[in-house]
């Protein structure tokens, strides 16, 4: 499913990337890769707040989506 | 010996608090990621061997995405620093080593700062240092720059490794991919590497950066459509094996080389998942209801603080200062000397007058740039993106857009240029021209002294409708310009948000003097000469003869000619139209001007003075629509240069400029002509 449907404080693991490949190679430097465990902080309006690799990062709704998890 | 050592590291992770402990230099410090835009040079004291530091700007990784990563990899790979420093924000090794990986295998010597070790240590986590070194093959220093601690450690490393490598030329031997991928990797080396028409100077480095199909270094190395062929062969058989695409096997490779070698080395007290303060204050921030009328909240109550009763006390008590008491006192110096009558007049009038008359407001730019600062230093800034982000999106922009803009309340030259953190080029041209519209700090001496004029009672309310008419211009703006000359899709908005931060004493001084003073010289250099030329153009006619009328001077014969452009908007007297055509060389030169033009700074004469002269020519409308036109029009010389250099384009700056007086005709015209037919004067 895509990161936005995640309920807050649930952890997922990281499956696909579907961003365009420049996109995903920023992610990737933060950490964002698939196999990786991502927790969502808080949502507003669909962005979101998540946690990965102990970091805070903030998601545009857009690319949240692209991010497919599966819940471990 | 000369060395140049390179501070690298990911945004926000003490770079440039440790720049400015290793050479003592006060380089702002912000609390979000991008703070520093252009590479810093210092050089480090407490050492009699020559070093130069260089200071680069935050990055992830050596993937170039936006602008300032590229000015960081650009400089890494042409300029080839003796040794690089890589800084790492201990608290967030993980994801900070990934950097790291990335750096050891350019072949150029590295020393890692393990920084923010007293965080670590507060945390009660512990990181076996030693286990790390071995592990990555680096040495690595703990530090904590905010408190000096290991700088010096960290220096004499750097320099014993830059020293011991110009003899052995050291490439790093660490092998961070599992067996399959070396194995490719090592083929590629001895195979296809040294058939390059480039001779490639890190063979292994070059290998690998085929693999990963890095599109400038395929640019670099002049890659024929053979050799891509042979690598295919490669990058096919290891996507097929992973089920993946190639960056991601190797991106992936790297992390699990990371964790594994972490796994051993950090111990951490708390295994983590538990909210942490500032996620607890982000709740409410950034809360779905809340988030939105506590940042209008927080821009109000600056702006109460700035524009009320203290901003306008300080006022008061400069003007005083200036008005009565210098101007005062040097002209009975003046009297008493016997100066010619024109000398009297050149400094009394030109120069104190209409310097004088922006000086008055340096208290008060310093007190909006306190809050500024406090925003920025407190992590706050980052927030407030991010809250904006779906608001900007409805006009085609990015929450990052949200910075520039920001901070274009401050001034418009750092602001234009923090628009690199956008990663792409119309986002970026986009973001410049809407932040021209957020209300420079320059321009409120302007506001300050047609409100003290025209509306005493309503002072704060008048200066914040001017503040948010300049919003709605750029949203407007905003709306058109993506529907037309700037089209295209939005980038994502993707940002690390730092933990919150008490902003220090220390932090907000720098920011707070640096800018007062940056304004106090500005008026000493520019706002002088442009106050001695205009005192000069003002009292001379064409003839060079000394008049009486300076409607007759040659500043008054060219007002008159420049005037019936401005008459729709109902300024059409030449004096303000000078006025606001000497504004391009500073916002604040406006109020010299009609400083000089109006005889302020002769004996008894101050700002309420003027105040009360500008009511004679002036009307509550008049005055409006003429803030607004100071608000919209084309922007000072700075800026403009600015524009230019980070537009990298003529027809670009040309458009920007032309578009924003364009716009501050109409809308002054709309103002004057629309508050008419309303029955407002």
């Amino acid at each position: 499913m895509p990161l936005t449907m995640l309920t807050p404080g649930k952890e997922a693991i990281i499956n696909v990337c579907k961003a365009k490949d420049s996109t995903k190679k920023f992610l990737e430097g933060l950490g964002i890769i698939p196999g990786v465990s991502i927790s969502v902080i808080s949502e507003m309006s669909g962005n979101l707040i998540v946690s990965v690799k102990g970091s805070r990062l903030a998601l545009n709704k857009g690319v949240a989506g692209q991010l497919l998890v599966q819940m471990c | 010996m000369h060395y140049k050592f390179a501070l690298v590291g990911n945004p926000n992770c003490g770079k440039t608090t440790m720049f400015n402990e290793i050479t003592g230099s006060t380089q702002y410090v912000g609390n979000w990621p991008g703070v520093t835009i252009e590479k810093k040079e210092g050089k480090a004291k407490k050492f009699k061997e020559d070093i130069k530091i260089i200071d680069l700007p935050g990055i992830y990784s050596l993937s170039p995405y936006s602008m300032e990563e590229i000015i960081a990899r650009d400089y890494i790979l042409d300029e080839k620093p003796d040794v690089l420093i890589n800084i790492i924000d201990a608290t967030n090794i993980e994801r900070n080593l990934y950097l790291t990986t990335q750096v050891i295998e350019l072949g150029i010597p590295v020393v890692v700062a393990l920084n923010m070790m007293d965080a670590v240590e507060a945390k009660g986590d512990q990181i076996d240092i030693r286990a790390l070194e071995k592990a990555f093959g680096v040495p690595i220093i703990g530090t904590s720059a905010n408190k000096g601690k290991g700088i010096n450690e960290l220096l004499h490393k750097a320099l014993e490794v830059a020293e011991s490598s110009a003899l052995t030329h050291g490439t790093s031997a660490c092998k961070f991919y599992d067996e399959q991928i070396e194995k490719c990797i090592g083929e590629i080396e001895n195979t296809i590497v040294p058939s390059l028409t480039v001779k490639a100077q890190n063979p292994r480095w070059t290998a690998l950066k085929l693999l990963e199909g890095d599109e400038k270094a395929k640019e670099k190395l002049n890659v024929s459509a053979k050799v891509l062929d042979q690598i295919k062969v490669y990058q096919e058989k290891l996507e097929k094996v992973y089920d993946n695409d190639m960056e991601t096997i190797i991106a992936d490779n790297r992390y699990r080389f990371i964790s594994k070698s972490i796994s051993k080395a950090v111990k951490k007290k708390s295994a983590g998942g538990e909210l942490t303060v500032s996620d607890k204050i982000d709740k409410v921030v950034t809360h779905r209801i809340l988030a939105i009328p506590l940042f209008l909240a927080v821009m109000l109550g600056i702006f109460q603080i700035t524009f009320g009763a203290i901003g306008s006390f300080t006022i008061d008590w400069v003007d005083v200062l200036i008005n009565e008491t210098i101007a005062g006192t040097v002209s009975g110096w003046l009297e008493v000397s016997g100066a010619a009558p024109w000398l009297h007049d050149l400094v009394v009038n030109g120069i104190i007058g209409g310097m004088g008359s922006m000086l008055v407001f340096v208290p008060q730019i310093m007190i909006l740039f306190f809050f500024l600062a406090i925003l920025e230093d407190s992590g706050y800034m980052s927030r407030a993106a991010f809250v904006m982000d779906r608001l900007l999106r409805k006009l085609g922009l990015s929450g990052k857009s949200f910075i520039p803009m920001l901070m274009g309340f401050g001034c418009s030259v750092p602001a234009i240029m923090s628009a690199r953190t956008l990663e792409n080029e119309k986002d970026r041209r986009l973001t410049i021209i809407l932040t021209l519209f957020m209300s420079c700090g320059a321009k409120l001496p302007v506001y300050a002294l047609f409100v003290s004029a025209f509306f005493a009672k309503d002072q704060a309310w008048v200066v914040f409708s001017i503040y948010v008419l300049g919003i709605i211009v750029a949203v407007f703006s905003g709306v058109i310009l993506k529907k037309t000359v700037l089209k295209g899709e939005t980038a994502p908005f993707v940002m690390e948000l730092p933990p919150y931060r008490i902003p220090t004493f220390k932090g907000l001084s720098i920011h707070m003097l640096d800018r007062g003073k940056d304004f106090v010289k500005k008026a000493g250099t520019i706002i002088f000469a442009a106050a001695v030329v205009i005192w000069f153009a003002q009292s001379f006619s064409f003839s060079l003869q000394m008049v009486e009328d300076p409607g007759n001077s040659i500043m008054g014969t060219f007002g008159k000619i420049i005037a019936p452009f401005f008459a729709p908007l109902g300024f059409g007297d030449w004096k303000s139209s000078v006025a606001l055509l000497t504004g391009f060389v500073a916002k604040e030169v406006v109020v010299a001007t009609l400083g000089i033009l109006h005889g302020l700074g002769e004996v008894g004469e101050d700002t309420a003075s003027l105040a009360a002269t500008l009511q004679t020519s002036f009307t509550p409308l008049k005055a409006y629509a003429f803030m607004a036109f100071t608000l919209l029009y084309m922007p000072c010389v700075a800026a403009f240069g600015t524009i230019k250099r980070e537009m990298n384009s003529w027809k670009w700056t040309l458009f920007t400029v032309g578009y924003q007086t364009g716009v501050a005709w109409i809308v002054a015209f709309i103002i004057y002509q629309g508050g008419r037919l309303l029955g407002f004067n």
